[in-house]
């Protein structure tokens, strides 16, 4: 997997998956985290709507991964 | 009978009944499909049954003492219909009227309170579900009272999209006709207010209703600032 599956995931898939990425999201100062549309929506045009390159987010997320205590850092390996 | 149990299962009326009560459930329910602008009953009928929809959908209509017709709210798949008026013994408050063909269980006044006497999961998860609409009024309510009807608008269609939404190519579909009537009938404004307003969301590129009168939000993020902050 790569950075083009991050962009290509729901919103709230992501949240879902890896319960700390709602704190990067925050961080980025994006609404996403219990937005109607996060079940609709694509990082990749989540991303978009902010001006928020998904690099930079996918960043803020592995820090906030790795900053978790494990029992809460989610399912598997982002992508 | 099979097939009856595994739809009830299915909604969040039944959500963690045990067997027996979908069992009975199941045994006491009639069946009954529904055409395309047929009505489940109407407003003022003494409430002989209370119904579930298994699949398609319903528009709550509600007349007004002075005539005037008031969209209450769509229902979808596992919503319960009239359950309120039967067990308080009170004549159905509005007509149900379906907007897409579909199938309702329906149980008599007296099997529904027997089941909810018999099987007390039932009694919580309808207090749930019918605790979850009366949030949903008092949040209509406060938006009636406080908000302009441009945020007002984009709130309702964003309640229809939780209800309902799909995800197509180009956006967030909210997959029934929805008239631009009844949404002004949501929204305690007049059709050309909603015209209007449409239209200018039209213009932004925020929706498009070309395909088959399905309305597609095709910036969803926009919708979402206008229904929060404008």
């Amino acid at each position: 997997m790569n950075k083009a599956d991050l962009a290509r995931m729901i919103v709230d898939d992501v949240l879902t998956r890896w319960p700390p990425a709602v704190r990067a999201f925050n961080r980025m100062k994006m609404a996403c985290p219990g937005c109607t549309m996060a079940p609709f929506e694509t990082v990749g045009e989540a991303c978009a709507a902010y001006g928020v390159k998904v690099a930079r987010l996918e960043s803020v997320i592995r820090e906030e991964l790795d900053a978790a205590p494990s029992p809460v850092s989610g399912r598997g390996e982002l992508p | 009978m099979d097939a009856r149990k595994s739809v009830l299962q299915r909604t969040a009326f039944f959500k963690n009944a045990d067997g027996p009560a979908l069992s009975a459930a199941a045994e006491a329910a009639g069946e009954l499909a529904l055409k395309k602008d047929e009505t489940l009953f109407h407003q003022g009928e003494e409430a002989s049954y209370s119904y579930l929809l298994a699949w398609g959908r319903l528009r709550l209509d509600q007349t007004t003492p002075d005539g005037r017709n008031v969209v209450i709210r769509y229902l979808g798949p596992g919503d319960l219909v009239g359950t309120v008026a039967v067990l308080r013994r009170k004549p159905y408050p509005a007509t149900p009227v379906a907007v897409e063909d579909g199938m309702a269980l329906f149980w008599s006044a007296a099997a529904k309170a027997k089941l909810i006497a018999e099987h007390p999961t039932l009694a919580a998860n309808a207090i749930n579900l019918i605790g979850g609409r009366l949030e949903e009024l008092q949040e209509r309510l406060q938006e009636l009272a406080t908000q302009r009807v441009e945020r007002r608008i984009a709130a309702t269609l964003l309640r229809m999209v939780r209800q309902a939404g799909r995800r197509v190519a180009d956006g967030v579909e909210i997959p029934f006709t929805l008239s631009r009537n009844e949404i002004a009938e949501m929204n305690a404004t007049t059709l050309h207010t909603v015209s209007r307003t449409l239209s200018a969301w039209e213009q932004e590129g925020i929706l498009s209703g070309k395909r088959s009168s399905h309305l597609v939000i095709t910036k969803p993020h926009r919708l979402v600032e206008i229904a929060e902050h404008e």
